[in-house]
């Protein structure tokens, strides 16, 4: 990301380091990925050391060192998920989608993870969207959905 | 405009009267993450097109969740001299007709589920409601305590007028007024609340040594990383009450000296962030968070932190250290947070729920509180009731009732006739409770007695196409990923009663490997840093223990119960 972009957010959070979560969420929501580059960067105007910055961004799952997709689906694979079939739900998403776990689309339009419980236990399973959630799925709602959401971004 | 004192308190009381029990009809949608997921916005756009094509006046309110998504998008209807009346599961497509009923001043049919309120005074009785329940009589409210979410999916969880009209800041007021800190926290100490995170902590206990602890500067976090998978408690009292969390943490800091609060948000609640903050901003509008608060001269400032979607970060000094920025590494203790916690402060780590608690103490006397739950484990607990059940949803209950009677009476017990195999308590760390010994009461100390736990109060019913195979590979998956990796048992010996795991799974290994994941579940359990690792075991020997024939289909056949 521009260094002039990183350095707005960082002087928001008064380049205090303990607002490092906050600054590599802001980042990662304007640019869609958090680059070596924008990392070395952050960690140079906190004063902090590089690896510090990375080791953050890699131990977090909230953040990516790579790419994103511009949508970003997070399939819940908690226990209430889990037992009402997420699998399922998953294995349709991954197919569709041509990808893998924790992997982008070749044109970056989706990328795909999977989360631990969205907190919407009693309507599962659940798949997010980017912002936008949806419950109670099955094979057939998902595939109705992807085709939705992929018509509208094509 | 700033509340300053009682009459301003009473002042503000009124507005939310009002606006509870308005002059002309009104509805209220629920639209918290739940609601928006199942097309509440929708709904709230189409009510506002369809009364204003209509030209009638009706006051249009957001609420949040009850603890049952599954009811929802829910709406509240109140008409003039008439209860106000549930609906569940309302689509756009109801919307016409409940806006023609409601200009006829009739009362809408479809999704009617209960009244709520039904004594109360100005409410006329009404033929049309004679077969239709009160709140408190339908199921699955039937049978709760619903103390701490008697509000949430009732008032707009935005407004300070409608919680202060249901009592909301009389703790505080009371507190600040006329109460010194010491006073505070023998009424804690007195009600007998503990730690509802999962770790049961005497919470008045925690924090009169914080109180005593010596530094001019101290913290109180409130903890809102709520990982366990199948607990959404937490975000329902944060999005459907968020004021009675803010007093809470306020009352903790002036009982311990504090005036900086935070609140650590797992990163996964995206809706509740945007959500909380706005309702931080009102607060601080209502001079009830900031400088002066209730114009006492007390002032507590408050801010929510995003955590990073890590689990290990849910454990008190790993919070702690991500609040530092740093990774999330548990701390060896001691030293306590008490004395040396955030920035080596002395600090308090209370849950969402633990801190809801506290203006009904404050507000009704620790000796009130202590009349509720068991001997040891005073007042209600919120469980999360998931899994193979009809209602799955959130039950609060004072501490001591039956896990029977939860599962088969008020969850309604399993679906399509099938039959419980066993219910996880205290998931993902309790054990699994077969179902011939559901007869338990649900507190910490019952369940200690025959091995479990209550833990955060997440609890997964299985019915009997569930196979425990299945079910512990997917929670030692779950472990191995938010290990932290700092201590060797987690880290190794964890990642290897997974790799065996899948082994037994697919059928290529046999009962010997059931031995090593014993030996090696037992030098976690006794060995690791935090409750991460000396947690995870449980569930696994136990599950070894009690549900051989599960593993006998795998070892054998390779095959699962849950797809035969």
């Amino acid at each position: 990301m521009e260094k002039e972009r990183i350095e707005k957010i960082v002087n928001k959070h008064r380049n205090e380091k303990s607002a490092i979560l906050a600054i590599l969420h802001e980042v990662q929501a304007e640019d869609n990925q958090l680059n070596a580059e924008s990392l070395k960067y952050i960690a140079l105007l906190l004063g902090v050391p590089y690896a510090n910055v990375f080791g953050l961004a890699t131990f977090y799952s909230a953040f990516n060192t790579e790419k994103r997709g511009k949508t970003l689906v997070r399939a819940c694979d908690g226990i209430s998920c889990h037992i009402n079939g997420a699998e399922e739900v998953i294995k349709v998403l991954k197919s569709k989608l041509n990808i893998e776990l924790g992997e982008t689309t070749w044109d970056e339009s989706f990328g795909l993870e999977k989360v631990r419980c969205l907190g919407l236990c009693s309507i599962s399973p659940n798949v997010s969207f980017n912002d936008k959630t949806y419950s109670n799925l099955n094979k057939e709602k998902i595939l109705e959905i992807l085709q939705k959401v992929t018509g509208d971004s094509k | 405009m700033k509340i300053k004192n009682m009459k301003d308190l009473d002042k503000v009381k009124e507005i939310g009267m009002k606006s509870l029990f308005p002059k002309g009809p009104q509805i209220r949608i629920s639209m918290s993450t739940c609601g928006l997921a199942l097309g509440a916005d929708d709904l709230f756009q189409k009510i506002t097109r369809e009364k204003d094509k209509k030209g009638i006046k009706i006051s249009l309110h957001q609420t949040g969740c009850s603890g049952f998504c599954n009811l929802e998008p829910m709406a509240i209807v109140k008409l003039p001299g008439k209860p106000a009346l549930l609906y569940t599961q309302v689509t756009v497509e109801n919307v016409e007709q409940i806006i023609r009923d409601i200009k006829k001043k009739k009362i809408p049919q479809k999704g009617l589920f209960c009244m709520i309120g039904s004594d109360s005074a100005a409410a006329k009785p009404d033929p049309v409601l004679n077969a239709v329940p009160d709140y408190r009589d339908a199921s699955p409210f039937k049978g709760q305590h619903r103390m701490l979410l008697g509000n949430c999916g009732i008032i707009d969880p935005l407004s300070v007028s409608e919680y202060v009209a249901m009592a909301g800041y009389s703790g505080l007021f009371k507190a600040l007024y006329q109460m010194r800190p010491e006073e505070v926290i023998k009424e804690v100490v007195e009600s007998g609340l503990r730690g509802r995170g999962g770790a049961w902590f005497p919470t008045g206990f925690k924090w009169d040594m914080a109180s005593k602890s010596s530094g001019d500067e101290k913290f109180v976090i409130c903890n809102a990383d709520e990982g366990d998978p199948g607990a959404y408690k937490d975000r329902t009292i944060m999005e459907g009450n968020p004021f009675k969390l803010f007093e809470g943490i306020v009352l903790a800091g002036y009982a311990i000296g504090s005036h900086h609060g935070i609140i650590y948000l797992r990163e996964e609640y995206h809706h509740t962030f945007g959500f909380l903050s706005n309702a931080i901003e009102i607060a601080k509008r209502f001079g009830l968070l900031g400088k002066n608060i209730l114009g006492s001269g007390f002032n507590f400032a408050l801010n929510i932190v995003r955590g990073g979607g890590s689990y290990v970060c849910g454990e008190e000094t790993a919070l702690m250290d991500s609040l530092e920025g740093e990774v999330g590494d548990p701390r060896l203790r001691p030293p306590f947070p008490i004395e040396k916690g955030l920035w080596a402060r002395p600090t308090i780590v209370n849950n969402v729920e633990t801190l809801s608690n506290v203006p009904l103490i404050i507000q009704n006397g620790g000796k009130w509180y202590k009349n509720i739950g068991t001997e040891k484990a005073k007042g209600t607990k919120i469980l999360s009731v998931i899994g193979n059940v009809k209602h799955p949803g959130l039950y609060e209950i004072p501490l001591g009732t039956n896990l029977k009677q939860v599962i088969f009476e008020m969850a309604g017990g399993p679906v399509n006739g099938k039959s419980i195999k066993a219910v996880q308590v205290g998931s993902p760390f309790g054990t699994f409770i077969p179902a011939d010994k559901l007869n338990v009461s649900l507190d910490p100390e019952s369940l200690r007695e025959i091995g479990s736990m209550i833990g955060s109060g997440v609890i997964v019913a299985l019915d009997q196409d569930a196979c425990i195979v299945d079910i512990l590979h997917h929670l030692l998956t779950f472990f191995v990923e938010e290990s932290c990796g700092k201590c060797v048992p987690c880290r190794e010996g964890v990642s290897r009663m997974e790799e065996l795991m899948i082994e037994i799974y697919n059928g290529r290994a046999g009962m010997n490997e059931l031995d090593i994941i014993n030996e090696l579940g037992e030098t976690a359990r006794d060995f690791s840093l935090c409750a991460l690792g000396g947690g995870a075991p449980a569930p696994i020997l136990n599950g070894i223990k009690d549900f051989k024939k599960d593993f006998e289909a795998h070892i054998k056949t390779g095959k699962c119960l849950r797809f035969s």
